[in-house]
């Protein structure tokens, strides 16, 4: 049984490593005592890693090169790789029950954590990241900083649009275009 | 000072979202979700894996129990013959304990639609040797080497499927406003 591979992310300090603009601090820090907010941001995160996987990157989204740039040539030939309709992209998916079992485990505090939920899973994701039983080494578990702040940006301007609705609801209802209606008569 | 504040056009923006949803997971998307369940049964059995029996807990994946010397030996004269694997698109070896020795049965597997999702079923279609497909299915599960099922694993990857596609479905809704 391999250790359990985890991905800790810090979003306050992801956060402070986007803007020290105290202004907008103070509109994007409290977002990260919303469990919504960092459940989603670690699922993000995991379509993240399985988009560079798709294209055969690694953590840092370079393409596997050398030995773990491409399948062998058994394993190519292999019945697996057949009865799988496996393509020869590096993917790290035959079966896809390990890239299935990525998910977010934990948002406690501010801290978001990835892990896999399943044991065997792990144990595939621990071979290749470290290598294993002769395999090269594929080292897929990690979020490049770029990314990990593309996606702090992209889920900040989304959910604080919707904070902005629920906060400064006549403001917001004037600027909207899905029709909310404001009744202002005073009194019953 | 507004002492009255009415919020209109949810059932717009609800409306809005259920089509959302329902031009995402309309027939087709059950269409290709159930092949890609058979697939993920086919696969697995044709690389030698069942499913457990306790069902009292969600299946999980079991190698297949090997075969005999005996039966191999028949594998042996029916590969010779040119018929193991016969109807099977993807074959199959002599000592390979795949549920594979025509191939009809796994190539039979059939997608039912339903309203509220799809059903897999081995079909009492007939076969060469006289029996059903359904038949053959439901003796070689009895005989130990039960096969018909979703294992957890595959539950999972169906589900994370799923789940990654509503949040993309919701996530283009969201850019669209």
């Amino acid at each position: 049984m391999a250790t359990k591979l985890k991905l800790k992310f810090d979003l306050v300090a992801i956060i402070r490593s986007i803007t020290t603009d105290r202004r907008k601090l103070e509109v994007y820090l409290p977002l990260v005592s919303d469990n919504d907010f960092k459940r989603e941001y670690g699922k993000r995160l995991i379509d993240d890693i399985e988009a560079r996987l798709d294209e055969g990157k690694d953590k840092d989204g370079e393409k596997f090169t050398g030995k773990a740039g491409k399948y062998s040539k058994s394993y190519r030939e292999s019945e697996e790789f057949k009865f799988w309709d496996k393509d020869k992209t590096v993917n790290l998916q035959l079966t896809g029950q390990m890239r299935s079992a990525m998910d977010v485990i934990s948002t406690a505090g501010r801290i978001v954590t990835i892990a896999f939920i399943d044991q065997e899973a792990n144990d595939k994701a621990h071979g290749h990241v470290n290598g294993a039983n002769y395999l090269p080494v594929r080292d897929f578990w990690g979020v490049p900083n770029k990314s990990q702040k593309d996606i702090m940006m992209e889920m900040i301007k989304e959910f604080s649009e919707r904070e902005t609705i629920l906060v400064d609801l006549p403001e917001a209802v004037a600027e909207a275009d899905f029709g909310f209606e404001v009744d202002l008569t005073d009194g019953e | 000072m507004a002492s009255r504040i009415k919020v209109l056009g949810l059932k717009e923006f609800e409306r809005e979202y259920l089509k959302t949803l329902t031009t995402t997971f309309n027939r087709a998307y059950y269409l290709a979700l159930a092949k890609q369940a058979r697939q993920l049964i086919y696969a697995r059995v044709k690389t030698g894996s069942g499913v457990s029996s306790d069902e009292d807990s969600a299946p999980v994946k079991t190698k297949l129990a090997p075969l005999s010397p005996n039966y191999i030996k028949i594998r042996s004269r029916l590969q010779d013959a040119g018929r193991l694997g016969k109807f099977a698109r993807l074959g199959t070896s002599p000592r390979k304990s795949n549920l594979t020795n025509t191939g009809q049965m796994l190539e039979s597997i059939e997608i039912d639609d339903l309203p509220s999702g799809f059903r897999l079923t081995i079909p009492e279609s007939s076969r060469e040797d006289g029996n059903t497909n359904a038949e053959v299915a439901l003796r070689v599960s009895n005989a130990g080497r039960p096969f018909f099922a979703l294992t957890d694993q595959e539950q999972l990857k169906l589900f994370r499927q799923i789940e990654k596609d509503v949040r993309q479905a919701f996530r283009r809704l969201n850019k669209k406003r």
